[in-house]
């Protein structure tokens, strides 16, 4: 079955960086795709790309990971806003989606989307399963 | 005899006040943007060698581990950089040894070389603390919104490291140099073929450029 964990930034944003790429990087081991609502800092990504490393085997071989960006004009009272809220807490504009490299085969983004490229084994192992229990 | 005087007074007058002349150089990347190519290239105009610094193939990973070459330099209108060579494997975010079966490895020899690139991506990452300027090479064929370049750029900018984004492989026709400054709007981007050796010269200026921007 494919499962899309949506994960509020919220939630792990109070976690040690360790402790918050364990979060997503349990979830990936559970092939789900994870969808985060907010951006990892740089050095949370480069720790999770490290993690991962760590961990790839026969059965996890990695991850895809995009970020949605928003990239709509802004006014400049809208402009100053941002920056403050930036300033305090950090850029959480964006969605950031993480997938096992198991299930995505690739994940291409451009500043516009986000797409997902499925493993074909993946799919065809998941739509006989699904025809089997029918 | 007065150039070689006034080189010596340049040479004196920036140590004097800018030790920044010797530095570490990294080049980052995803795997198979042409690293070790342009490490090579380096190499060979500026040690003036046919030596190759690490070995080169189509097959990703190639190099798996960092490799440092020290003591190059460039001079230019009486200035002069210094700089060690650091060659780091390409930075990715899944490694599967079936792709290097499918390159006509063994099983056994594959699943060495993931290994291998597991580590050499981990190591990659580290050296991150121990570079004062990076060339981030980008494949000018693919798509360059690949999150690995964001987070090189990202990393780099949170240590405040000066860097140049090399758009590489510009003499083949699929290159889009202009995808790649349209992705990377903020930052220096050059165009080279590391293979061809074009625009080398710019990059050597580049350096010089960026030389002034190092913390120590």
């Amino acid at each position: 079955m494919l499962t899309i964990q949506y994960l509020p930034y919220p939630q792990i944003e109070s976690l040690s960086s360790h402790d918050r790429i364990n979060v997503i990087l349990s979830l990936l081991k559970s092939e789900k795709i994870v969808i985060i609502d907010g951006k990892l800092t740089s050095k949370d990504e480069a720790l999770l790309i490290r993690e991962t490393m760590n961990i790839i085997d026969d059965v996890f071989n990695g991850l895809e990971i995009g970020v949605m960006h928003d990239n709509k004009s802004k006014s400049f009272i809208s402009k100053i806003k941002y920056r403050i809220a930036t300033a305090l807490i950090g850029d959480r504009s964006g969605i950031t989606v993480i997938g096992p490299a198991k299930i995505l085969s690739e994940l291409k983004q451009n500043p516009e989307n986000v797409e997902l490229y499925f493993q074909k084994e993946y799919l065809l192992t998941y739509s006989k399963k699904k025809y089997n229990k029918k | 005899m007065i150039t070689k005087l006034k080189n010596i007074f340049v040479g004196f007058w920036d140590n004097l006040f800018n030790n920044t002349n010797y530095f570490k150089l990294g080049i980052y990347g995803a795997p198979n943007s042409g690293k070790t190519t342009l490490a090579n290239r380096l190499c060979k105009d500026l040690l003036n060698t046919d030596d190759s610094f690490n070995d080169i193939s189509n097959i990703a990973h190639e190099t798996r581990k960092v490799s440092v070459k020290e003591k190059l330099f460039v001079s230019k209108n009486g200035k002069k950089v210094v700089f060690d060579l650091i060659d780091t494997p390409g930075i990715a975010t899944r490694i599967d040894y079936e792709v290097f079966v499918k390159a006509g490895m063994t099983q056994k020899e594959a699943k060495i070389r993931a290994r291998e690139a597991t580590k050499g991506v981990i190591e990659s990452i580290k050296w991150l603390d121990n570079v004062d300027m990076v060339l981030i090479m980008v494949d000018a064929t693919k798509n360059p919104y690949n999150q690995v370049n964001l987070t090189i750029v990202g990393n780099l900018e949170a240590r405040s490291i000066p860097f140049m984004i090399i758009a590489n492989k510009t003499d083949l026709k699929s290159s889009k140099l202009e995808k790649i400054k349209q992705a990377f709007p903020k930052y220096n981007v050059l165009g080279i073929s590391a293979k061809f050796s074009q625009n080398m010269d710019l990059l050597y200026d580049g350096l010089f450029a960026m030389k002034k921007k190092i913390r120590k």
